[in-house]
């Protein structure tokens, strides 16, 4: 996610951002310091609170934006119940940041791979953060790599971002391993949050979980 | 100041405008040519409500507009106009900026005719304007 807010962060005009789960609050941000985190929290849930009125007239709602006469905040839904909440200058290109936008979702493939060496060389975002790397080899690539297939075809584009959190949650708490995969489960069962997508996921895992011998 | 059948015949004349709603600031529809007006008007009031909670959190001043993006391309523009709010459909080819302009332009000419004229808003109440 933090790299996510980067690359937006690098678009002119923009000033930062968060990513923003009503359940969780504030999961990430790169704004600056004078934005405190409840002014921040507070701020979003209006916005989501007019996102979610929006959807009601327009299911098709891609994104709000809100122009001020010296701010513009825009708000958009990037996986269930989690929305991206940005900060930009009166000057900001709507157009080029939507499609910044776009691209950055679906190349988070790119996002996580960039994030795993700094995640290897240990500087100083915990044990959990190597696991990322987990997906791309190893015993328990192939699982993780059908696991997050799984979850992308119920939650959509975030699903790698959500997977590579997840994963690095997991790996922060005990040591991974095949047995332990209905740990990073019921992970990824919190970030779904919406009880039938849950079961969704849960029935599509299910014989990945058998044939790694994680539950019986 | 413009009865309410004058001013929707000046908004849908400004470039960029497919459709239009007019409502007063508690949701009532003065003026339409869309569907589901009803509805839009509540969520125009919601729209205000919360751009105006975030005005005071964030200490920004006054919002110009706010826009609802969507894939299809016919984004909703909202305009708060004194006591009313002004919803447009967007034609799907005029970029949104360019709609945003000619709608800020003409709400800008009708409050500077209604001051020179030193009439306030609602001298016509049936009108609603």
């Amino acid at each position: 996610m933090n790299e996510l807010l980067a690359e937006i962060k690098a678009i002119p005009g923009v000033i930062g951002g968060g990513v923003f789960s009503p359940e969780r609050g504030l999961l990430a941000n790169n704004l600056p310091s004078v934005f405190k985190k409840e002014r921040v929290e507070n701020i979003a849930r209006s916005l989501i609170k007019l996102h979610t009125a929006g959807t009601y007239s327009y299911p098709d709602l891609l994104d709000v934006t809100l122009y001020y006469e010296e701010s513009v905040l825009q708000i958009r839904e990037v996986g269930k119940k989690l929305y991206l909440v940005l900060v930009g200058d009166p000057a900001l290109n709507t157009s080029l940041l939507s499609l910044s936008i776009n691209l950055a979702l679906e190349e988070s493939k790119g996002l996580d791979a960039a994030a795993a060496p700094a995640a290897e060389a240990g500087k100083g975002r915990g044990a959990g953060a190597g696991a990322r790397a987990l997906i791309d080899r190893g015993p328990l690539a192939e699982p993780l790599g059908r696991m997050q297939q799984a979850l992308a075809k119920v939650i959509g584009p975030m699903a790698k971002i959500i997977f590579g959190d997840a994963l690095e949650e997991w790996g922060g708490e005990e040591e991974p391993s095949l047995q332990g995969l209905s740990r990073l489960l019921t992970l990824l069962n919190r970030e779904i949050g919406d009880p039938e997508k849950v079961r969704d996921f849960r029935d599509r895992v299910a014989p990945i979980l058998k044939g790694a011998g994680a539950i019986q | 100041m413009a009865t309410k059948e004058q001013f929707a015949e000046q908004i849908a004349r400004v470039p960029g405008v497919k459709n239009y709603l007019l409502a007063r600031g508690d949701g009532r529809v003065l003026v339409h040519n869309l569907s589901g007006a009803e509805r839009l008007a509540s969520m125009m009031v919601i729209g205000g409500l919360c751009s105006e909670r975030i005005r005071a959190l964030s200490g920004l001043n006054c919002l110009r507009y706010l826009v609802l993006g969507r894939t299809g391309q016919e984004n909703f523009l909202v305009f708060p106009l004194e006591k009313y709010l002004l919803g447009v459909v967007q034609h799907p080819e005029v970029p949104p900026g360019e709609v945003a302009q000619g709608v800020s332009a003409f709400i800008e000419q009708l409050l500077r005719s209604r001051n020179s004229n030193g009439g306030a808003p609602g001298s016509r109440k049936e009108e609603g304007l």
